[in-house]
């Protein structure tokens, strides 16, 4: 629609007044031009080494990341080893040999709950300690 | 003496294409010459946006970061002034809007006043100051546009591309803001 039309015509007053207001103006560009250059340093700056790939990122990264990831696990496996080194076997057998004692009379004794508990856990009363101590 | 503003490109095409080339890879001295060439027009509308010609100088620079930050982006085969004046205009419409949250009393324009002559009376120094007042009330994009087709002389398609809306816009804006502008110069005609 707007191509059909043809462009208004001028305001010869309006002009004259907007002309009129930039008459007084002075205009040194030399200096904004020194001061707009001056302010995009850095963004020339950075411009002039552009932003690597990430593949590029990773590989960089890759020289320090490998050799230490390396080292970490040797350093891993080493504490491991000296860590399991310094376990008493017999108190750990001993031990482990308790525990599933109790679990396998726990499981095939035909008791009650109370029972079960005792011999899982701590006995509800003292009865064990004497009927204990008159069966020997 | 008219301040002249050039609406033709200020650099040659192809030199404009070579200096963009340069500027994307970080050359200072291209950036300059590109700076140069636009300087003169940026501020002569970054002026008539902002009304103020401390402000007008920090739109123009703000202008040229903007630019700058988006570089690799332009296409060094199409016309850099029509892109970067369009990014000028929205700084200066963003700036615009930020300053008028911080100011809440009606903005005068900061323009020195042409010497006085013999026909200047006091009523007509009410008039221009209420012309400046009416001129300083138009949103910047209206402003612009009345000021680049009745001063610079451009049409409606060219002013349309400069600031990239259409032709009926700009003859609303122009419509809006001469209707403005006419008012506060009725008493001077009469």
């Amino acid at each position: 629609m707007s191509r059909l039309l043809p462009d208004p015509e001028r305001d010869p007053g309006v002009g004259e007044a907007l002309r009129r207001l930039e008459r007084a103006r002075t205009w040194d560009e030399d200096e904004l031009s020194q001061r707009i250059v001056l302010a995009a340093r850095d963004q020339l700056a950075r411009l002039r080494t552009p932003a690597r790939p990430w593949w590029e990122w990773t590989a960089g990264w890759a020289r320090v990341a490998i050799p230490l990831g390396v080292a970490a696990s040797i350093a891993a496996g080493g504490i491991l080893v000296s860590e399991r080194g310094s376990i008493d076997p017999a108190w750990s057998d001993a031990d482990s040999l308790t525990v599933s004692g109790a679990m396998l009379s726990a499981a095939t004794l035909p008791a009650g709950e109370a029972q079960v508990t005792d011999q899982l856990l701590v006995p509800a009363s003292e009865e064990w300690l004497l009927s204990g101590a008159l069966g020997r | 003496m008219t301040v002249a503003v050039a609406i033709e490109p200020p650099i040659d095409r192809d030199a404009e294409q070579e200096l963009i080339l340069r500027v994307q890879r970080g050359d200072t001295a291209a950036f300059d010459s590109l700076v140069r060439g636009y300087v003169r027009r940026a501020r002569a509308i970054a002026n008539r946006l902002m009304g103020d010609p401390d402000d007008a100088d920090d739109l123009v620079q703000d202008a040229f970061l903007r630019a700058l930050q988006r570089i690799a982006t332009v296409d060094p085969t199409r016309p850099f002034g029509s892109w970067f004046f369009r990014v000028l205009v929205n700084a200066g419409v963003d700036a615009h809007r930020r300053r008028r949250v911080r100011r809440t009393e009606p903005e005068v324009l900061d323009v020195p006043s042409p010497m006085p002559t013999p026909a200047d009376s006091a009523e007509q120094g009410e008039i221009r100051q209420r012309f400046d007042q009416a001129l300083a009330a138009l949103p910047p994009r209206q402003r612009l546009v009345v000021w680049s087709f009745e001063v610079d002389g451009m049409g409606m398609k060219e002013i349309a591309a400069s600031l990239g809306v259409t032709e009926v816009t700009v003859r609303w804006y122009l419509h809006q803001g001469r209707r403005a502008l006419r008012a506060a110069l009725a008493d001077l005609r009469a």
